[in-house]
C-alpha cells in the first residue's frame, strides 16, 4: 500500500500526514511494528468487523476494499465525494509541535499548542480531543510479495500516546483567538530509528458512532526539528507568517495571511479575473480586460499556457470550470469588473 | 435519457445567459454575439476540459488540498504499512 502514498508524501510533505497502523493478522510475528491493541481500536472507530484493508480520509471518508496487493491504483477510485469533502474541511483550529529532544535521549518532551483563528462564531467542541500518535517513517527491507521487492515502509505507527482514557486529551478552548498548550513525553525504544520519527497530532471528534469520527485539523512534525522557532524571527511556528525564512516584519503586503517572503502567489496580481496574470506599477495593479478572457478560452480548450497553482479561474464560483465561467468573466469585463 | 435531460437543462441554461447578456450593455453587443458563438460551437465539449470535476482520485484530491493549504490525514489499515 504505502508504495503508491510514498509518492504523496514527498509531494506533499507539509499537508498530507499519514498513520499506517498494521492490521495483527496480517503482519509476521517476525516484525516489530505490529501494534495489535492500538490498532483495533483506531479500526473499531472507523469499521465494525474485519473490513480491511481499508483507508480513512480526516476520520470520516473511509475507502474499504482492495485489489491486487501492490496495485495501489486499483484502490484509487475514489468517490465524487472526496473533492467536497476536502474542501469544507477549512478548519478554524491550527496545531504547533514543539519540544525538546537530542540524538540519543531516551525520551521526547513535547509542547503542542492549539490555536483558534479569528473567528465570529463560538466552536462546539463536545467531545473534542486532541489525538497524538508517533510514527516511524522509512522503516527500511520490508518485503512485498506480489511486486517481488522491498520497499520501505512509511509512517508505521508505533505508539498512540493518547490511546488510554485516563491519557485522553480533551479540547477546553472553542473562541477566536484562544489557545491550548499540552505538555507531555514519550520513550524512544532501542528498536526505533529516532532519526525518523514523527509526531502526528489531530483534533478528533470522538463519537460512538462508528464511522463518524471525523478529524478536524492534522499536523506531524519529526522530533529533530522540534524548535518553535526555527528561523529565529522571535515568531513561534502558529504565530510566525513564515515559519522556515527569517521574516521579523511579517510583511504580507495581499494579507492572505502568509508573509511575502515566502507567499508563492501574490494575491494583489492573482485574483479572480486576471487569468493572464498581468499588472502594472509598483503596486501590482492587475490588468483585467479581452486578453483574460483568451486565456481563459484557451485554458477552457486546453490549449495555451497551463493554468498554475495560483491562478484563480473558477470565476462562477461553482467549483468546476467550464463555459460558464466565461461568460461570467467576459459580462465582469464589460461591467468594469463588479 | 438521463444524458440528454441533462445536455437540455445545461442548453437552456446556456441560452438564458445569452439572452441575459444580449439584453444588457447593448453598446457591447457586438463582442458578447462572439463570445455567444464561440460557447456554442465549444458547447459539447465543455464537459471534458471541466478541470475541477476531474478531482476522481486520491492524487487529485491531496495535491487540491495541498494547493489550498488544507491538511489531510490518512489512517492506513491495509496492514503492509
Amino acid at each position: 500500500m504505502s508504495s503508491a502514498l510514498d509518492t504523496l508524501i514527498e509531494r506533499y510533505p507539509n499537508t498530507l500526514h499519514l498513520i499506517a497502523w498494521h492490521v495483527p493478522w496480517w503482519t509476521p510475528d517476525s516484525l516489530d511494528y505490529s501494534l495489535g491493541g492500538p490498532c483495533n481500536l483506531r479500526m473499531d472507530l472507523y469499521t465494525t468487523g474485519t473490513s480491511t484493508p481499508m483507508l480513512v480520509y480526516v476520520g470520516d471518508s473511509i475507502r474499504i476494499g482492495g485489489a491486487l496487493a501492490y496495485w495501489w491504483e486499483g484502490l484509487y477510485p475514489v468517490v465524487e465525494s472526496l473533492y467536497s469533502h476536502f474542501s469544507i474541511q477549512e478548519s478554524p483550529y491550527n496545531i504547533g509541535i514543539s519540544g525538546n529532544y537530542e540524538l540519543g535521549d531516551s525520551q521526547v518532551n513535547l509542547e503542542v499548542e492549539l490555536l483558534i483563528d479569528s473567528i465570529d462564531y463560538v466552536i462546539e467542541n463536545e467531545n473534542l480531543y486532541l489525538e497524538l500518535v508517533v510514527v516511524e517513517d522509512k522503516i527500511p527491507d520490508a518485503y512485498w510479495s506480489v511486486p517481488g521487492e522491498y520497499h520501505d515502509l512509511r509512517d508505521v505507527a508505533r505508539r498512540w500516546i493518547t490511546k488510554n482514557p485516563n491519557n485522553k486529551i480533551p479540547i477546553s478552548i472553542n473562541g477566536s483567538g484562544q489557545n491550548q498548550i499540552i505538555e507531555t513525553s514519550f520513550p524512544i525504544f532501542d528498536n526505533w530509528n529516532p532519526l525518523n520519527l514523527k509526531v502526528v497530532a489531530m483534533v478528533q471528534k470522538l463519537t460512538d458512532v462508528v464511522g463518524y469520527n471525523p478529524i478536524f485539523q492534522s499536523q506531524s512534525a519529526n522530533i529533530n526539528q522540534l524548535n518553535p522557532d526555527p528561523d529565529q524571527d522571535g515568531y513561534t511556528y502558529l504565530y510566525d507568517n513564515c515559519t522556515l525564512i527569517y521574516n521579523p516584519s511579517q510583511a504580507d503586503s495581499d494579507g492572505d495571511e502568509i508573509g511575502d517572503v515566502c507567499d508563492p502567489c501574490n494575491g494583489l496580481v492573482n485574483i479572480v479575473g486576471n487569468i493572464d496574470l498581468d499588472a502594472f506599477g509598483g503596486e501590482y495593479e492587475p490588468i483585467i480586460g479581452v486578453n483574460d478572457i483568451l486565456a481563459l478560452s484557451d485554458i477552457i480548450n486546453n490549449v495555451g499556457l497551463p493554468i498554475n497553482d495560483c491562478h484563480k479561474i473558477d470565476i462562477l464560483p461553482d467549483g468546476e470550470l467550464n463555459i460558464f465561467d466565461l461568460v461570467v468573466l467576459e459580462d465582469l469585463i464589460i461591467n468594469g469588473g463588479n | 435519457m438521463m444524458v440528454l435531460k441533462y445536455l437540455t437543462a445545461l442548453a437552456s441554461k446556456f441560452i438564458a445567459l445569452c439572452k441575459y447578456l444580449f439584453q444588457n450593455n447593448t453598446g457591447l453587443n457586438m463582442n458578447k454575439k462572439v463570445v455567444c458563438a464561440f460557447l456554442f460551437i465549444s458547447f459539447s465539449t465543455a464537459q471534458l476540459v471541466d478541470i475541477k470535476s476531474s478531482y476522481k482520485d486520491l492524487t487529485d484530491a491531496v495535491e487540491y488540498a495541498y494547493q489550498n493549504n488544507l491538511n489531510v490525514l490518512i489512517e492506513d489499515f491495509t496492514g503492509v504499512g
